[in-house]
């Protein structure tokens, strides 16, 4: 409704009710927020430039003395080169992966079967990450562990999954594929079946092929939730800790070769050594890192707009 | 369809109604404070300097109190839950909740609860850990009549030093640990050999004989199973307990009482040890792609490891069938020990009654509760365990010191958990490029003393280089 | 999205045969996890392993049930879960909508702010979190623990990316038009379009909530309170007492198993409003 006199106002209505709208819609949930996660990480993120040791307030004021010294730091350097190679492999693995199954199953099995597919896929999410890590334990066994014994059966010497190095990191990436993968489908597959059916209809009334369709409609419709799907793998890959904790540690029996990867840095570092601000220091470069990974994502993976 | 703004509208109602719920709930852990009481003061209730102190009637009051106690070996639980039970036969006012999580995450908790006051009651960990706490005051000081206990005879020379602090006795001990080799007296026989090893030098020949490689060159039973891998400083403290063997630390105070400490571990003895390590695998003695550790002697693929008590009582109930086929040996020269130790945090609001938990729990019958119960070995050191002992042939190891056994504690030095996990990345990286270091003791010895410039660096970093 | 019928039937089966066998691959370790669950202690060291026991026995959760009131444990955990989705999925909707469809000053980077807090590791700022509960006094109780699970990052901008696919401006204009408040969109019109994308926000925040550990750790001290993986972690011994452990992980993911199949149904149904799509 458009009333003739409103419509003259100097500071267009609309907009000022809209701005107020959106106030009032996201203040509580902004201050919420604000509270429980902008105000302790920036806490944390001061710290970084002194020397915190966590149980007694900071005295000792650093400068950027403790980013300079982790860039030293060899440790830091592995974990860093570690947690990108992680991050590179499950991120592509676990969106191609999820991409190929929820097409498949949205496109071409559907019902039922679907729906038991979808479920198996989607277990690993569902259980603690603590007991079935020490089940993988078993399964990455070098003498009796099933994925050598299935090896042994296609002719493949056993491969020393917990003890080299090389293949640790491949065991961890195996590990959070299989974890992640069930996630990053229904993500899909809630996007997918989001996509109206209009567009390819059209398109097949058009004479487009099945693949045509999927590249030209679907791809690029579906761009705002892939790119959800890679930004969130990349930031929870490059977060990755429990199961590289729970494969080294000496809880049932002989531990796995540690992967040093950034965040178990960051635990020894503040929790272990009780040099905080060493840890938030590190902390704040893997932010960067990520934060950089993510905007050109995000450059790249413009979402269209409908 | 989706949902109806009907049920929306209930969904966020019920929100709403559970967070104010959860609002008014139960709300901080302080027990309700007692009127009646002794202060938390130092002198505690008065008690004679005998041998066994009694618990006093009132330390706890009439009005009802709940004790917290905190640990950080969930097995050990039970053991406080019996005790709980029987100081609340004598004193009914009082209850107790028991807490307890892995190491890592008491870790952790500690961390936040104690600065901000919401810790427990009673809070048992080593004087090491908690060095930086009681630093800050946040632990309160052991009152005179159990320190005059702990002094009184009761405790070794040993658990008396690691429960003290800048000359302080700063937590009562509860219960012990100590390393010594377990040995599968079935694969000893079958290699001919007579009986355990006693020196380290029969220890490792007797790993070479025990060996088993397969047809392809794979390991297939360990002679010694060794700590190659891991996370944490396990590979280091490992190393350390061979190392004692030959009378070296990793760092050793360089005058006893200065303070400064320098790096042990890179002498010639060092450099022996480590080659044994590498040669080990080299020889196919042991093997990194072997199980090791309490699981590998529990398959029966590893004849000789060494570790704690607790695989005893893991052996009894997870490997039945080697029950009676093993034994275990206290190692020849030295041992490393550590205590857990019990403090109450200052905040505690019923200090009193704290404490008098803790005394209840040095008193003989509750220290013999512990072997059976949780598998560890109390502290007390008075104690007739000869009957236990029979019972569980397993333990002999950690009960039988040979004369003369010297025990080695950690260095009371912050920074010691860093140089110890620190070299145990070394280690681990060193012992994965056996193939290279094998027989080459001069390349053995420069990096070992790469290393020592490092474990130097950090004592010095800390106001305790030589 | 239907199942497209211009492929032939055998190429669909021979992929449901792959998809199973890939399934089963994928479920195989939570088996095992159950297999373990199922076994007595002298069991769970057999050299090779055997998937399935000798001897099945019922004694681990037995003793589950008897060493722990974990039938507390498991109600505190669905209460803490269902207050965290309910508030998550209310502020990531609303957040996610005002991100995606409106233009205003701050938009980006109040929406970059939230993504930017996802990154940090929760092992960083959960020191300076603690003291500021505790500052509140709310150490050891419900409203502690939960607090910090009422929003979600990854939930804003899920609703958000979601928002921007499924909601064309055409639609909200209409509404405009047909005289529907601002309010009204966002609180009835907008949810019904994201029906499938709220169910599995709701099945993700769920799953977050039932199994975190190390806040519940940090912020509870009276075993009342703890919810089931922190409760979990007081008996069992992972060191002697797999089988115990085992049988506790199975427990706490029957929940969450059962969620799933009650969400999906939800997850699936796809749009239909073929009225309002023409």
């Amino acid at each position: 409704m458009i009333h003739p006199v409103r419509a003259v106002r100097a500071v267009p209505r609309r907009t000022w009710l809209r701005y107020r709208f959106v106030f009032l819609a996201l203040a509580p949930i902004m201050a919420l927020f604000f509270y429980l996660r902008v105000l302790p990480t920036g806490q944390a993120i001061v710290m970084s430039f002194f020397k915190w040791e966590l149980i007694k307030p900071a005295e000792q004021f650093l400068g950027f003395d403790n980013y300079i010294n982790l860039l030293k730091d060899e440790n830091f350097r592995l974990a860093f080169f570690n947690t990108t190679i992680f991050a590179v492999a499950t991120t592509i693995l676990s969106v191609l992966l999820a991409l190929l199954l929820a097409t498949l199953i949205a496109r071409l099995v559907g019902g039922r079967i679907g729906a038991g597919i979808e479920l198996l896929y989607f277990a690993p999410v569902l259980v603690s990450v603590v007991p079935v890590t020490l089940g993988w334990r078993e399964i990455f066994n070098y003498q009796h562990g099933i994925l050598n014994s299935l090896l042994a059966g296609i002719g493949i010497g056993p491969q020393p999954w917990l003890s080299d190095p090389t293949m640790t990191l491949v065991a961890v990436i195996i590990l959070s594929v299989w974890k992640q993968l069930g996630y990053n489908m229904i993500i899909l597959l809630v996007g997918m079946r989001a996509i109206p059916r209009l567009y390819q209809e059209a398109a097949a009334v058009d004479g487009a092929s099945a693949w045509q369709q999927f590249r030209h409609i679907t791809l690029p419709l579906l761009a705002p939730v892939t790119l959800f799907v890679i930004v969130i793998t990349t930031i929870s890959s490059y977060n990755v800790f429990t199961q590289v904790y729970v494969l080294a540690s000496d809880v049932q029996g002989a531990p796995g070769k540690l992967v040093r990867v950034i965040v178990y840095d960051i635990f020894e570092n503040g929790f272990r050594f009780f040099k905080m601000g060493y840890a938030a220091a590190e902390a704040v470069y893997l932010f960067l890192i990520v934060i950089v990974l993510t905007i050109i994502q995000f450059r790249f993976l413009r979402g269209s707009r409908v | 369809m989706s949902m109806s703004p009907g049920w929306k509208r209930t969904l966020a109602l019920v929100a709403v109604v559970g967070l104010v719920i959860g609002a008014c709930g139960p709300s901080a852990t302080t027990a309700p404070s007692t009127a009646a009481g002794p202060s938390a003061s130092a002198a505690g209730p008065g008690g004679s300097t005998g041998a066994a102190p009694s618990a006093v009637a009132n330390a706890c009051g009439d009005a009802p109190v709940t004790l917290n106690v905190w640990g950080g070996y969930p097995e050990m639980d039970a053991v406080y839950k019996k005790a709980g039970e029987a100081y609340t036969a004598k004193h009914p006012n009082v209850s107790f909740t028991i807490f307890s999580t892995d190491l890592r995450g008491f870790e952790q908790k500690l961390t936040t609860s104690l600065p901000s006051n919401t810790a427990g009651d009673v809070v048992i960990r080593t004087a090491n850990f908690l060095a930086r706490f009681i630093d800050q005051g946040l632990l309160a000081p052991v009152p005179a009549d159990l320190e005059a206990f702990i002094k009184g005879g009761a405790y070794s020379e040993t658990d008396i030093k690691d429960a003290t602090y800048k000359d302080k006795i700063v937590g009562v001990p509860e219960f012990s640990s100590g390393t010594a080799l377990y040995y599968n007296k079935d694969f000893l026989a079958e290699a001919g050999l007579s009986g355990p090893p006693t020196s380290m030098d029969q220890i490792w020949d007797y790993a070479k004989k025990l060996a088993k490689v397969d047809g392809s060159g794979n390991v297939t039973r360990s002679g010694i199973s060794l700590r190659l891998s891991g996370q944490g400083s396990g590979v280091a403290e490992k190393f350390w307990i061979l190392l004692l063997q030959s009378g070296h630390e990793l760092v050793k105070e360089t005058a006893p009482g200065s303070g400064k400490y320098a790096a042990d571990y890179n002498g010639p003895d060092g450099v022996a040890l480590f080659q044994h390590y590498v040669d080990s695998l080299r020889d196919k003695i042991d093997s990194p792609n072997i199980d090791h550790d309490a699981k590998a002697f529990e398959t029966k693929v590893t004849a000789m490891f060494a570790r704690e008590p607790w695989v005893v009582a893991e052996i009894a109930t997870a490997a039945p069938d080697l029950v009676g086929h093993y034994g275990s040996i206290s190692l020849p020269v030295a041992d490393l020990g550590a205590t857990e130790t019990m403090y109450v945090p200052t905040s505690a609001p019923n200090a009193a009654c704290s404490w008098d938990f803790i005394k209840f729990l040095t008193e003989q019958d509750q220290q013999l509760l512990i072997p059976p119960t949780a598998g560890w070995l109390p502290s007390r050191k008075d104690l007739d365990l000869t009957a236990f002992l029979a019972a569980n042939p397993g333990y002999e190891g950690f009960l039988k010191k040979p004369a003369g056994l010297k025990v080695s504690l950690t260095p009371p030095i912050a920074e010691f958990d860093e140089l110890e996990t620190k070299l145990a990345t070394h280690l681990v990286d060193a012992y994965a490029d056996y193939a290279n270091l094998a027989g080459k003791p001069d390349k053995i010895q420069a990096l070992l003393n790469t290393w020592a410039d490092e474990t130097n660096q950090i004592l010095a970093a800390n106001g305790h280089g030589a | 999205m239907r199942p497209n019928r211009l492929v032939p039937n055998t190429i669909r089966w021979i992929v449901i045969v792959l998809l199973l066998i890939g399934g089963i691959a994928m479920v195989f370790p939570l088996l095992w996890l159950v297999s373990t669950s199922l076994r007595p202690a002298p069991e769970l060291l057999l050299v090779p392993p055997r998937l399935l026991p000798q001897h099945w026995t019922l004694d681990n959760y037995a003793k589950a049930f008897a060493s722990a009131p974990l039938l507390l444990y498991l109600w505190n955990s669905f209460v803490f879960a269902m207050i965290s989705t309910i508030f998550i999925i209310l502020t990531s909707t609303v957040a996610g909508y005002v991100f995606a469809k409106f233009r205003f000053p701050g938009n980006n980077f109040l929406f970059m702010l939230v993504l930017a807090t996802a990154i940090v590791p929760f092992e960083i700022y959960m020191v300076p979190l603690f003291l500021q509960i505790n500052a509140l006094k709310l150490v050891n109780t419900q409203l502690g623990l939960v607090l910090p699970f009422l929003v979600l990052s990854y939930g804003i901008f899920f609703m958000r990316q979601n928002t921007q696919t499924s909601v064309p401006d055409e639609l909200l204009d209409a509404a405009r038009i047909d005289g529907m408040s601002e309010t009204g969109i966002m609180l009835r019109f907008v949810p019904r379009l994201l029906g499938p994308a709220i169910s599995a926000l709701a099945i993700l925040a769920f799953i977050q909530a039932w199994t975190a550990f190390i806040w519940p750790l940090l912020i509870l001290n009276k075993p009342t309170l703890f919810p089931m993986e922190l409760g979990l972690s007081q008996f069992a011994n992972t060191r002697v007492d797999f089988g115990l452990t085992s049988a506790g992980a199975v427990i706490a993911m029957l929940p969450t198993l059962i969620a799933f199949l009650v969400l999906r149904r939800r997850i699936v149904e796809g749009i239909t409003l073929t009225g309002l799509r023409g």
